[in-house]
């Protein structure tokens, strides 16, 4: 193996670079967590399924999806079943003002929506 | 090396990948962020870039991608561990001559460009861009596994008898 004057190798150089890059990442998540609004826009395939604002929700119900069943409760949504061997969508947890849920075996999405951006969400 | 015997590596090593790929759609995933996992059938491609050249890596990758849908998946995670595995294999064949000496960088930067392709495949899928705000989850898993995968790669490599690998 020839050594063309200065090569890559440097081990320390790189702990240093993948070292920011996760601080810049956590940062990254902590500053953006909490962008959100109060409604929950499912899609499925892309297509816009329901727009559902959480404040005005009184009683709990169920949207059934090709694959999944959301439940939709006073406040917050979250997935309730999914017909995936993963179940990740369904550990994703429940939202209240931020984040989304994915469901890549089905493509399903569920975001709440920015309250700045929201058109943006669906370019892709 | 003869073409019997590369066949015949190259099979194995498929075979190796395989079922390190299946083996590993049986554990649970360890968090709730669609896409994180070990990457362990990485290992596999890794080496064999390293080990048998670029054209044979790809073969390698081809066949553990396609059998590896048909034992452990379904056509959608075929297609996102299809994305994934291209630009990963892309960007090993790239940098696999300036980062020889440090194969854990090679492999962050591989596990990078898989998680980067898989979202890709997942935005055309849910037409939608908003699986970007997983980037900055999956990159910290990239590192992590890909730089775990890299050592495991790189303490193999120092292990097997070097000087064979002349390509034909």
């Amino acid at each position: 193996m020839k050594r063309t004057g200065k090569q890559i190798s440097s081990n320390k150089l790189w702990i240093a670079v993948f070292a920011a890059m996760i601080i810049g990442c956590i940062l990254f998540i902590i500053l953006f967590k909490n962008i959100g609004g109060r409604t929950a826009v499912i899609y499925q395939d892309g297509q816009e399924i329901a727009r559902i604002d959480l404040s005005r929700v009184t009683e709990s119900y169920t949207v059934p999806l090709d694959g999944n069943v959301i439940l939709v409760e006073p406040g917050s949504i979250r997935m309730q079943s999914a017909d995936c061997p993963d179940q990740i969508c369904v550990h994703q947890g429940v939202l209240h003002d931020a984040g989304r849920i994915v469901c890549l075996p089905n493509r399903v999405l569920i975001e709440m929506e920015h309250t700045k951006d929201a058109p943006d969400a669906k370019a892709g | 090396m003869k073409t019997t015997k590369r066949i015949a590596l190259d099979a194995m090593l498929a075979a190796i990948a395989l079922l390190l790929f299946i083996v590993e759609a049986q554990i649970p995933p360890l968090t709730a962020i669609p896409g994180v996992k070990i990457g362990l059938a990485n290992a596999v491609t890794l080496a064999a870039v390293c080990l048998c050249g670029r054209r044979d890596a790809a073969a390698i990758l081809f066949v553990r991608v396609c059998l590896g849908a048909v034992f452990a998946g379904n056509l959608s995670t075929f297609l996102y561990s299809a994305a994934g595995a291209a630009l990963c294999l892309a960007v090993t064949c790239i940098l696999c001559k300036p980062l020889q000496k440090t194969v854990w960088v090679l492999s962050v930067f591989g596990a990078i460009a898989h998680n980067v392709g898989q979202l890709l495949a997942a935005s055309v899928l849910l037409q939608s861009a908003a699986v970007f705000w997983y980037l900055p989850y999956l990159l910290i898993a990239a590192v992590i596994s890909g730089a775990f995968i890299g050592l495991c790669v790189q303490l193999l490599l120092n292990r097997l008898p070097r000087g064979k690998e002349e390509k034909r």
